[in-house]
């Protein structure tokens, strides 16, 4: 017998009956929408098949209508979100801004958790302010000259590449990128400060309290009893300065900060 | 007895989540700790806020030792004082011992003029802090 091999197994078109070529021949054919118009037009689940002659010894399967299952559509775009940003109610408000997703780029740059610096432009201002309070404080973040050129600093020292992004000289503490910029580093800077006295892993909590009242004072009130009275730990005036009455506890101030902030307070300051 | 060990662990698997989060949520001072107290930072108010200043602690009683950590507003001293070649015995808060410059402690006083007295605790957390009462 003589048997030709065929590589893949496929009987040549023009050798089967003439039903089956005519269907080989006409598929080349079918114009592309035909295939196309099969998934654009599926929107719910495929047709069910309802048994209508039951099999004798299995119970009859009701198949219950139901809704079609459709996939919405909209004419909205997305963006994605920020990679190893840990989310938070602070977060969103800083995303509101038109420069929020900028300094949440710089934060991660930099190694802060963007829910850290967004906690602290809702503490200071909301996010909104961008005026001075009479007190040399000034931008969202509040920040004073003196922290503003530190942070800056120690955020370049880092990541030079922020460079780039910087307003220079005094214009850019009006300038929220910057100051973001800024404010990051300041963070970084009590994150190091409290981890060097004695905390290990810092919180959003622990790290507010150098952000508010000072280098030196970050750690005591973070170890604190949280039955202390603030006024045991910081000076009187830097409690009248902040508007913090003088028979508020550490508990009290701190229970303040975390109904400001959200679920950022007890995040970590470092990604 | 092993039967009863068993037990035991079974039941304490069974202690709600919420009773723990309390215990841990409440954070307080669980010891005063005994042989110290606290002493300022003996700085001038602006060098307080400044933090490029930073008063270094460190492992012996030298500044050619290794630097285990940065000074708070508020030091924990060996009490009585130990004092060696100039350096202050301290408790650092990560709970190293090591020496300050004594010329950088001075009695702490209430900042707020509250008349409390200072004391060097173990906090419930498991953290050195402090606690503050007459």
């Amino acid at each position: 017998m003589n048997m030709k091999l065929r590589p893949f197994g496929f009987r040549p078109v023009g050798c089967g009956p003439l039903i089956i070529r005519a269907v080989i021949l006409l598929v080349p054919l079918a114009p592309e929408w035909a295939f196309a118009q099969v998934s654009e037009t599926l929107n719910g689940a495929p047709v069910q098949v309802t048994p209508y002659l039951p099999e004798p010894g299995v119970p009859t399967i009701a198949i219950p209508q139901g809704t079609l299952n459709t996939v919405p559509t909209g004419s909205g775009t997305g963006t994605g979100g920020s990679s190893g940003a840990s989310g938070s109610d602070a977060l969103d408000t800083l995303l509101a801004q038109s420069w929020g997703s900028s300094a949440i780029a710089n934060a991660e740059a930099l190694g802060l958790n963007p829910s850290a610096l967004a906690a602290t432009c809702v503490i200071e201002s909301g996010c909104g302010a961008n005026d001075g309070n009479g007190s040399g404080a000034q931008g969202p973040f509040q920040m004073y000259p003196a922290a503003f050129q530190d942070g800056l600093q120690t955020a370049l020292a880092a990541d030079p590449s922020l460079a780039s992004q910087i307003v220079q000289g005094s214009a850019g503490m009006d300038d929220p990128t910057t100051e973001a910029i800024a404010a990051s580093g300041y963070l970084m800077q009590a994150n190091q400060n409290l981890e060097s006295s004695g905390i290990s892993n810092p919180t959003v909590l622990d790290v507010r309290s150098y952000y508010e009242f000072g280098p030196q004072y970050g750690a005591p009130v973070a170890n604190a009893d949280p039955s202390t009275l603030l006024a045991d730990v910081v000076p009187q005036s830097y409690l009248t300065n902040n508007n913090i009455p003088l028979n508020t506890t550490v508990a009290q101030w701190q229970s303040s900060v975390a109904n400001t902030v959200g679920n950022s307070a007890n995040q970590s300051v470092l990604m | 007895m092993k039967k009863l060990f068993l037990a035991a662990a079974m039941l304490a698997s069974f202690v709600p989540a919420t009773v723990l989060a309390q215990q841990t949520a409440q954070n307080h001072a669980a010891t005063v700790l005994s042989g110290y107290a606290c002493m300022a930072l003996n700085l001038p108010a602006g060098e307080m806020m400044n933090p490029d200043i930073q008063v270094p602690i460190y492992s012996d009683p030298t500044s050619s030792s290794t630097q285990i950590g940065r000074a708070s507003a508020i030091v924990i001293v060996s009490f009585p004082l130990v004092l060696t070649d100039g350096y202050a015995r301290v408790l650092h808060l990560n709970g190293k011992t090591g020496w300050i410059s004594k010329q950088y402690i001075k009695t702490w006083v209430s900042p707020g003029g509250t008349g409390d007295h200072c004391y060097p605790a173990l906090l419930s957390n498991g953290r050195i802090g402090f606690e503050f009462h007459k």
